[in-house]
């Protein structure tokens, strides 16, 4: 395990490498001058030439990504070309906000996609299949900016359940401080906590449903398929064959080994899920990453560009090598393929 | 009679009809005895020990006159029922052992899965000490002395032996009362094969099991093997005493099968033809009417569109028409 | 020479009718497939089929509701937006900008993602693992968040973000026929081939290919649906088309407005993308599925 631990770490080393990168060489591939684009500041800027000489840009292209990179690791992501706000403390508060949609939205698609998942594999038959077909393929091709909208229409608009956008009713005055809608109303203290709490869940559950909608179905199918499959598996007769009833098969044996699979896919399913996360926060003016970062490529608002991919892509990678060492961790045999392919 | 069969037909849905797989098979155990299945592959012999277990799939419709063990009757039993029988009093093991073994919980785990709840008593701390001292017990019946290591391995880290040896430790974690061993060592080296069967054949000494072993070679059989039943393309076409079916069958498949074995070949003059049956087996699709190996069968006649009704001569029963080796 | 029926065994269909047969037993696999083709139709013969241009307004006729309700007007059978356009026209129009440019966009990419997949991983003998699982890694970074750095650099715009989605596809179609190369390589048919001496290109394109085209399919339905999606949604952010494009993501955009008064402006190209993304979808499903049944057999 430890070896894998290392080779993991080596991967992400590697991958942040290439990331960074990235991000370095958009500077000089944007419009304008490299120095203004990676750190925000323009030429007639008192700091420029301090940051000129810091930034390395007097000498050679290693020089300069090297600085880059020491510049990140301070917390130096550069300023905002609009209003001149450093990139890092904005970028800490919107990637709370987007982070704490995401975890809610795995939450809410976890459960019911797992159990409903299990359910269907155990009653198969021509109706559940085309239930559970049908409704994943189309869980997964709702355009969501459309599913969005809809959800506003009907539900906002007509029902007047919840409010149309943003983060929770702006009279209740909340400082951001990590970002992140709930942790922050607890730091806050406001007078009227419960109801500063039901404005933010008004405010938050229907970005959540609709971002859900896609994973949640995919579990679905995900876990059901991948059931099926253990479910012929041998060791499964043989537990059968050592007496114990059904409901131990399948809790102890069946959905640990279905669950196998649908870990080494939730992966590429975080991916679609900030991707989609990224277009619901524009529609929702929901104050996270994909908001901002979509607003600063109209902007043109260059070190936010940069700062905002970077995040995303190590959000992305990061999980990626979480989900690879948790499968690892939990399932032995995986271990040793990879050692025998390496 | 532990085991009793009567008239087993299993039937399945194919591109052309409703087929019976296995078609009237008779098969009965005694206590203690050591009873060997021996088949070509897809003959049907898998299916036997699995409707046996109650493993088949709903697609296999399975009808029998009876199948009894003990006084029981083993086709219509309750989960309940079915769970106070099967890995109690009756235990199965299979080829290829390593791919019936989690690849994801340890060895220990999965073997103390096998001891039951009920043979337990205490609190639930003084169970878990009591649960995993019994597993080390199954090791070492088994032959495995380190039991701490094999108790914290996994199954992709154990060879083709001493998965089995696992597979049997599970097995006859209750002492059952019949054993069913599907090929357990059909993939094995001979010397590892040597090993299973002696191990096999101590629990049979020890416990008075009976065995019911099912084997595709009539060369590799265990060779402490009571009783011998021959089945082909999901007929039963004879049974008998092990070593007069080995030296004089009475039926023409067994009578050419023996003759390929090695032992006669090396009998044989060179240059001879070898004797062997015509043809290939039946797919499920066209199988023949009456005696299946009719159209194999040197001797056919055109009454062997009947299945034969079982002659029974002393101990040896055998479905033929013109049965062979039959003057004195 | 006539074929000895020795084996007694019915004639296996070849893997294109197994395909063909898993379609039709399955009704919403046929269903999908009527209606890609349907779609693929009305993006090349659809300004033929339409009475009026995408961009043509009516004065007279603002807002209307599709014809069935009673407000509505026969001559324009899903009604009109706000500009007084024609929505069935401008919806058939879109098919061409949301189908038929992705379509096109993925089969240039993946061609020459393909060519250059199949080089790599004949020429380059990577044996390391690390590379391959550090690019599966890299690639798993959305495509949509690639193409809005593209365009970051290059500017909105419909063909920058065409450009910026057909840049990012290529790399994951020579990632994906590397691999399935390298997957297959080390198989005993290919030893087989290698040791009767054919040479490289025959073994590509008569050793391989044939073996990894099923992988290369199912990768093209993938990004076929990927690039919909991401066109469209850029779209959707004023990032690709641009306002009078009857692209059906930035006509959703522009119905943000009028939504609440007109809800038939924003559901008419929704429900067109959606129908058209499940087709696409459904038959790449189905694809997997029937090549799934033949791997088990």
């Amino acid at each position: 395990m430890t070896r894998y631990l290392l080779r993991q770490c080596i991967l992400l080393i590697f991958t942040v490498f290439a990331l960074t990168l990235f991000t370095f060489c958009l500077s000089y591939w944007f419009t304008g001058e490299a120095m203004t684009n990676s750190s925000g500041l323009f030429p007639d800027h008192p700091d420029y030439a301090d940051a000129f000489a810091a930034r390395a840009f007097d000498r050679g292209v290693v020089a300069q990504y090297i600085a880059y990179v020491q510049h990140l690791l301070h917390g130096d992501w550069g300023r905002s070309l609009l209003d001149g706000a450093p990139v890092f403390e904005q970028l800490k508060v919107r990637f709370g906000a987007s982070f704490e949609v995401i975890f809610f939205v795995l939450l809410l698609a976890w459960i019911p996609g797992v159990s409903f998942g299990v359910l269907a594999a155990l009653k198969p038959g021509r109706a559940s299949y085309i239930l559970i077909l049908g409704c994943s393929i189309a869980g997964y091709s709702v355009p969501v900016f459309w599913l969005a909208q809809l959800a506003i229409l009907v539900i906002a608009v007509h029902l007047g359940l919840t409010p149309i956008a943003g983060q929770i009713n702006p009279l209740y005055e909340i400082p951001a401080v990590t970002g992140s809608i709930v942790i922050d109303i607890a730091l806050a203290q406001p007078d009227n906590l419960s109801g500063a709490y039901l404005s933010a869940l008004q405010h938050m559950i229907l970005p959540i449903i609709v971002l859900a909608v896609m994973p949640m179905m995919l579990l679905i199918r995900l876990t059901r398929n991948s059931m099926l499959e253990v479910l012929t598996k041998n060791y499964i007769v043989a537990s059968y064959a050592k007496g114990m009833s059904t409901r131990r098969v399948v809790w102890s044996h069946a959905i640990p080994n279905a669950m196998q699979q649908v870990i080494r896919q939730l992966g590429s399913l975080m991916s679609l899920l900030i991707a989609n996360t990224l277009i619901v926060e524009v529609i929702f003016s929901w104050p996270g990453i994909g908001n901002w970062l979509v607003r600063s490529i109209f902007e043109r608002d260059y070190p936010v560009i940069q700062g905002g991919l970077l995040i995303i892509g190590l959000l992305i990678l990061v999980s990626h090598v979480l989900l690879n060492l948790f499968h690892a961790w939990r399932y032995p045999q995986v271990r040793k393929d990879l050692y025998a392919s390496s | 009679m532990l085991l009793d069969i009567r008239n087993l037909t299993i039937r399945t849905q194919t591109s052309t009809g409703l087929v019976n797989v296995l078609d009237r098979v008779n098969l009965q155990i005694n206590e203690g005895e050591i009873h060997t299945l021996v088949g070509e592959s897809g003959s049907g012999k898998s299916l036997i020990a699995r409707a046996i277990m109650g493993f088949l799939s709903p697609r296999w419709q399975v009808t029998a006159d009876r199948v009894w063990f003990e006084s029981t009757d083993l086709l219509n039993l309750t989960p309940q029922q079915r769970r106070n029988i099967i890995g109690v009093d009756i235990a199965m093991i299979f080829q290829d052992a390593k791919s019936y073994l989690d690849p994801n919980i340890t060895i220990g785990e999965q073997l103390s899965e096998a001891v039951l709840d009920r043979d337990l008593t205490g609190s639930w701390w003084q169970r878990r000490g009591q649960r995993k001292q019994k597993v080390i017990t199954l090791l070492h019946r088994v032959g495995i002395k380190n039991h701490a290591d094999m108790m914290q391995s996994y199954a992709h880290e154990l060879s083709e032996g001493a998965a089995q040896k696992i597979m049997i430790a599970s097995a006859i974690a209750h002492r059952p009362k019949l054993l069913i061993a599907d090929e357990p060592t059909s993939t094995m080296e001979p010397a590892t094969r040597q090993q299973i069967y002696r191990l096999l054949a101590q629990f049979h000494a020890r416990y008075g099991m009976s065995m019911l072993m099912i084997s595709q070679d009539l060369g590799a059989i265990m060779p402490q093997t009571e009783r011998i039943s021959m089945i082909y393309s999901g007929q039963l076409m004879e049974s008998g005493a092990a070593d007069a079916l080995l030296t004089r069958p009475h039926h023409p498949y067994t009578e050419a099968l023996l003759s390929t074995s090695l032992y006669r070949q090396a009998e044989s003059e060179p240059r001879t033809k070898l004797p062997t049956l015509a043809g290939v087996e039946p797919t499920l699709q066209h199988l023949p009417i009456g005696c299946r190996l009719g159209p194999r069968c040197p001797y056919a006649k055109p009454e062997c569109i009947n299945f034969p009704s079982q002659t029974k001569l002393r101990d040896h029963h055998f479905a033929c028409h013109h049965p062979v080796n039959l003057e004195d | 020479m006539p074929r000895p029926n020795l084996y007694y065994e019915e004639r296996m269909p070849s893997p294109l009718e197994r395909v063909w047969l898993e379609f039709r037993r399955n009704a919403f696999a046929m269903g999908a497939l009527y209606l890609l083709s349907f779609i693929i139709f009305l993006s090349v013969f659809g300004p033929l089929l339409t009475p009026y241009g995408p961009n043509q307004q009516f004065i007279d006729a603002i807002s209307l509701p599709p014809a069935w309700s009673t407000a509505g007007d026969v001559r324009f059978l899903l009604g009109t937006d706000e500009l007084g356009r024609d929505m069935i026209t401008r919806l058939i129009y879109g098919a061409r900008y949301s189908f038929a440019l992705p379509l096109l966009v993925v089969l240039i990419s993946a061609t020459i993602g393909m060519l250059l997949g199949a080089v790599a991983a004949m020429t380059v003998g990577v044996k390391s693992s690390t590379l391959k699982h550090i690019l599966d890694v890299l690639m798993s970074i959305p495509s949509l968040l690639l193409a809005l750095v593209v365009i970051a650099i290059t500017g909105p715009g419909l063909s920058n973000a065409l450009l910026a989605i057909g840049l990012v596809m290529i790399p994951q179609f020579l990632h994906v026929t590397r691999n399935a190369i390298h997957d297959e390589r080390r198989k005993p048919y290919v030893t087989a081939s290698r040791l009767n001496g054919v040479s490289d290109v025959y073994l590509l394109t008569m050793v391989f290919f044939p073996n990894i085209v099923r992988v290369l399919v199912i990768q093209f339905t993938i990004a076929l649906s990927v690039a919909i999606f991401d066109i469209t949604a850029l779209g959707f952010l004023r990032l690709g088309a641009q306002a009078p494009t009857p692209e059906w993501g930035s006509m959703l955009a522009q119905s943000l407005e009028v939504a609440y008064v007109t809800p038939w402006v924003m559901a008419l190209p929704g429900l067109a993308l959606f129908l058209t993304l499940v087709s696409v979808n459904l038959v790449g499903e189905t694809l997997r599925q029937a090549i799934q049944k033949q791997l088990e057999q």
